[in-house]
């Protein structure tokens, strides 16, 4: 008798019309019926000829095709006599030595950067999402590794406007003079007048829109990248929310500056305190299992939630909004994408936000 | 493509000098020369790896 | 207060320190340029070098995990007084290394070098299965496909032993005679396997990761040789019994308290032991099985 085993880097998420399968060492992930999905969990109990003797004639055929499928991906193995229990099951737990994984500021004023280093003597942030509103002058941009310096903080990215001296020879002074910017987003990019250079430190990334910080929150197969930590994390925490703190431009301090809940502004508490507070960590341990129709979803260990926009249609017993992320276009019911902001059910969810609706 | 210690050196070598592999590949030199340390006191060292985060931690584009 | 001995760059002490900062452990990082002086203060000895300065009574626990502690060495004028000073300073560098090795600790300075054939004759003496092994110079006796040569140094980096790559001395199979005799080797039968298993043991725990190398012709020999296309299969597996307290009895028998240990599971079902290594990497096997085990080490140091 033949037995087949799943390797345990391999992650099965069932969705309501389909599944996911999740390959955690070799960071892919790929959409597979449900069909698979019964046949893996029929094989969790009997032998690969029990199973087959199960189904009709002409099944035969197909399990042998899923299986060979399973094995030519090398998504497990098989052993003889019986399941090879020598080989554990993977831990799901996320461990990580952060305090603060991520601030997402929405920049005006330098002096708050200034706040936020003088808070890191304290807590540990790792990385500093920035979405400044204004132009940053050559200087500035320059100024923010070396505000930096000396501290735990590792990465920073930025989402400024662009303008028309943010040329090569900028772009290069900026990545030989700070180490710590991985990413330079510019918006508002009609012409270019830089080349798109494969030498920079950072990532480069332009768009001829005008971004508002308003535009987070996107759900897109662009951003359901698979790997280990990720899945870990969104299977015990919220997979946007956990361990991020956040500044708005009027200085209030929030789990997210697109969030309503404030507590306290930077010019009068500190970071640490807010962490304390009650309330601020609400939402960190809600993960999309508890979420509506996210739940019922293939991509919810890949995909990153949204509670700063949300459908507004769930509440739990805490009172926490359990909604499906508003910007979201897709149905697992009918495994189908739409666009999110013409769906007539997201009209009340998007007056209540002030989205324009398009017609 | 042949090594070039075994001809360079005049004592014996052991035999698995003849089996010598290339280290690293042209990708892995590329992955090293994006590799950034920022000087971090806290951690008593000047070679903290900044490591690119694992997910987008906002998703505005 | 803890004293991690390390060098500047090393990404493993990094990640340990960032959860020590997390269980709000205090500690003293060395690196490895740094020339220790041994001074003595109110009857108690002071180590000072230009970053740090500590008195070892204060010192709770220690790791080595690079290098070692180093010190200044005075020479002088006279000859028979530099040969006396010598021994007087090794006396007190060696009182000072002895005192660190016998705070709770990971690793020991005056013991951080493997000799490869000690650690097999110890391995067979516990009763562990070695593929048979030997020393030549010329190729009579091998049996070619069948036999493997490797390094006996720890080190096996080569430094521009190519145009434009350095070279590194892998597990490589011996297919061919050679004609001339040779500096002498280290060969090995080559052992058919089911997986190799990459373990990391601390004080008498074991994690264990099942290395499935295989399926592919590239890195079937060495998993070291990392293919970027198709990565092997790294799963979490736990030894026999057996197996296990015999890596515990060897060692405690070589005086390692934390090291990386590799083994072969042959295809008739045997536990080949092949080597330890007290300074290996493991971040790699516990970022792959999920073990958190920069935390582990936090944790015990
Ligand atoms: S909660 Fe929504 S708006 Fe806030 S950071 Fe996350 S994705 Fe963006
Ligand atoms: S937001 Fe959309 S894609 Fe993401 S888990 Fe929910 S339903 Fe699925």
């Amino acid at each position: 008798m033949r037995y087949f085993n799943l390797f345990s880097s391999v992650l099965l998420t069932k969705g309501a019309s389909r599944i996911l399968i999740s390959d955690l060492e070799r960071n892919v992930s790929e959409l597979q019926s449900l069909d698979l999905y019964n046949l893996t969990e029929d094989l969790k109990l009997n032998s690969i000829e029990d199973v087959i003797k199960e189904y009709d004639r002409d099944s035969g055929e197909i399990i042998n095709e899923y299986i060979a499928f399973l094995l030519e991906n090398e998504y497990g193995f098989i052993s003889h006599n019986n399941w090879d229990n020598s080989f554990n099951q993977l831990s799901f737990n996320y461990d990580s030595s952060d305090v603060i994984s991520n601030l997402f500021l929405e920049l005006d004023n330098f002096s708050v950067l200034h706040k936020i280093r003088s808070a890191m003597d304290t807590i540990d942030i790792r990385y500093l999402v920035i979405y400044s509103i204004r132009q940053l002058s050559k200087e500035e941009l320059g100024e923010l590794d070396f505000i930096f310096e000396n501290t735990p903080l590792e990465g920073i990215e930025i989402y400024c406007p662009y303008y028309d001296q943010i040329n090569d020879a900028f772009l290069s002074y900026l990545s030989d003079t700070s180490k710590r910017i991985y990413k330079l987003v510019l918006y508002n990019c009609d012409t270019i007048t830089f080349s798109t250079n494969e030498n920079l430190k950072f990532s480069l990334e332009y768009t001829k829109d005008y971004i508002t910080i308003k535009n987070c929150g996107i759900v897109d197969l662009k951003y359901f990248n698979t790997n280990n930590s990720k899945i870990f994390e969104s299977k015990n925490y919220n997979s946007c929310l956990f361990k991020k703190i956040g500044i708005d431009i009027d200085g209030n301090i929030k789990n997210c500056p697109l969030m309503p809940d404030h507590f306290g502004n930077i010019r009068n508490t500190s970071l640490e305190k807010v962490l304390e507070m009650a309330g601020f960590k609400k939402y960190w341990n809600l993960t999309k299992d508890h979420i509506e129709i996210c739940k019922d979803c293939e991509f919810r260990y890949i995909c990153t939630d949204c509670r700063a926009f949300t459908e507004k249609t769930h509440q739990n017993k805490e009172g926490l909004d359990t909604s499906k992320p508003l910007k979201c276009g897709y149905d697992p019911y009918t495994g189908e994408w739409s666009e999110w902001s013409t769906n007539p059910l997201k009209e009340k969810a998007m007056r209540y936000y002030d989205f324009k609706i398009k017609q | 493509m042949e090594n070039r210690i075994r001809s360079e050196e005049k004592n014996k070598l052991p035999l698995n000098f003849k089996y010598l592999n290339k280290l690293g590949s042209k990708k892995s030199k590329e992955l090293n020369k994006k590799i950034c340390y920022v000087k971090c006191d806290k951690f008593q060292t000047d070679f903290l790896t900044r490591v690119t985060p694992f997910k987008a931690f906002t998703r505005m584009l | 207060m803890i004293l991690i001995l390390s060098a500047n760059k090393d990404f493993t002490t990094n990640e340990v320190i960032k959860w020590l900062h997390i269980f709000d452990k205090k500690y003293i990082r060395v690196h490895e340029f740094e020339l220790f002086e041994i001074k003595v203060i109110d009857k108690k000895i002071l180590l000072e070098s230009q970053r740090n300065s500590f008195y070892i009574d204060d010192i709770n626990s220690v790791w080595f995990r690079r290098g070692g502690i180093k010190f200044n060495r005075l020479q002088f004028q006279n000859e028979s007084v530099n040969k006396i000073m010598d021994e007087t300073q090794f006396c007190l560098e060696d009182y000072v290394i002895k005192k660190l090795e016998s705070k709770r600790h990971i690793n020991k300075q005056s013991n951080n070098r493997t000799n490869k054939l000690l650690i097999l004759e110890k391995a067979v003496a516990v009763g562990l299965d070695v593929p048979t092994y030997f020393l030549a110079d010329n190729t009579d006796h091998i049996n070619l496909g069948k036999t493997i040569t490797k390094s006996i140094s720890e080190n096996i980096m080569v430094k521009s032993a190519f145009d434009d790559f350095d070279g590194i001395l892998y597990t490589s199979i011996i297919d061919k005679h050679e004609d001339e005799v040779f500096f002498p080797t280290f060969f090995q039968e080559k052992i058919e396997k089911e997986f190799e298993i990459r373990c990391f043991y601390l004080n008498g725990k074991v994690w264990s990761c099942a290395i499935f190398s295989q399926n592919d012709e590239q890195t079937k020999i060495d998993n070291r040789i990392y293919n970027y296309g198709k990565p092997n299969r790294n799963v979490r597996y736990t030894l026999p019994p057996e197996i296990h307290h015999k890596i515990c009895i060897l060692m405690t028998e070589l005086d390692y308290n934390c090291g990386s240990i590799d083994f072969i599971k042959s295809i008739d079902g045997k536990f080949y032991f092949l080597e330890v290594n007290p300074v290996g990497q493991f971040l790699g096997i516990s970022d792959i099985c999920n073990y958190a085990l920069e935390k582990e080490i936090a944790d015990y140091l």
